[in-house]
């Protein structure tokens, strides 16, 4: 379950930096773009789900109210992403998308961090 | 053409201030706001609740840059009214002498601090944005600042 979670974060900040990368060049295809940003959004619900199996296992938690907030928390994070692009997807609607995505892979790292297992030095 | 033989080919209507949100960086600030409002007082209210005897002047502190992110992200998503132009500029500075003061006493005087605060060490644990982003949008506030109509003169 933990290899789920951890994977699922490389996998939302490969396409956080792909997003990223379309904003530099300064556009995209609308639906690849939020295809991405939907596969980013699938992933992190992923592995909301693989945690809460964990905590339904047993998992022995250092402080479960912070953790519950980064699980209920997370899955808010690309679609308010989203609704802020005001659905255009130019420079900086794709720029918001790849922030937003990045910032969830940072959280998945502190939803790790919250179940006790030291992950770097990101402390957000 | 124009009446009267003025040329008003650069005329525009008065743009609506909303719109320099939805089209720059003004919706990435809001998302950055959001999410810093969102963190931040959920920290802190964690905090306060499980042990705020354990560290009340970081607690506390946490409480405060909490409640100018929330004020933060409630002006950009409310932009446009009179005065959120003016009212986003004292809220970053106020922002920003925070960043300063608590990180350098978070390096200085750490017994004040014996846990962070979003703002201890500069942000350094939120990846220094608590610095850089008042920053920025003060600098958006300065580039985006509307222009007196200029009156034609003969």
């Amino acid at each position: 379950m933990l290899g789920i979670i951890t994977g699922g974060m490389w996998i939302v900040t490969a396409i956080g930096v792909a997003l990223l990368v379309l904003a530099a060049i300064g556009r995209a295809p609308r639906v690849p773009a939020l295809a991405l940003a939907g596969i980013a959004v699938l992933v992190t619900l992923v592995g909301v789900v693989a945690d809460i199996v964990l905590l339904v296992q047993g998992w022995r938690l250092p402080d479960l109210a912070t953790h519950i907030g980064y699980l209920v928390s997370l899955p808010f994070i690309i679609p308010a992403g989203y609704a802020l692009t005001y659905k255009k997807i130019d420079r900086w609607g794709l720029l918001i998308l790849g922030v937003a995505t990045l910032i969830c892979a940072i959280m998945i790292i502190r939803q790790v961090q919250t179940l006790g297992i030291p992950f770097g030095y990101v402390n957000v | 053409m124009s009446e009267a033989g003025l040329d008003t080919s650069d005329v525009s209507p008065d743009p609506d201030p909303r719109d320099e949100m939805r089209e720059g960086p003004g919706r990435l600030f809001t998302l950055l706001y959001g999410i810093f409002a969102v963190g931040a007082t959920s920290r802190s209210a964690v905090q306060l609740i499980e042990r705020a005897s354990h560290a009340p002047v970081a607690y506390g502190l946490s409480a405060v840059s909490a409640l100018i992110y929330v004020v933060g992200f409630v002006l950009l998503l409310r932009w446009g009214h009179p005065g959120s132009r003016r009212a986003m500029r004292v809220l970053c500075i106020v922002e920003l002498t925070g960043v300063l003061v608590i990180g350098t006493l978070s390096l200085l005087r750490q017994d004040l601090f014996p846990d962070s605060t979003v703002w201890s060490d500069y942000g350094m644990g939120y990846l220094f944005l608590p610095a850089i982003l008042p920053i920025l949008v003060l600098r958006w506030l300065a580039r985006t600042t509307p222009t007196a109509p200029t009156t034609a003169t003969t």
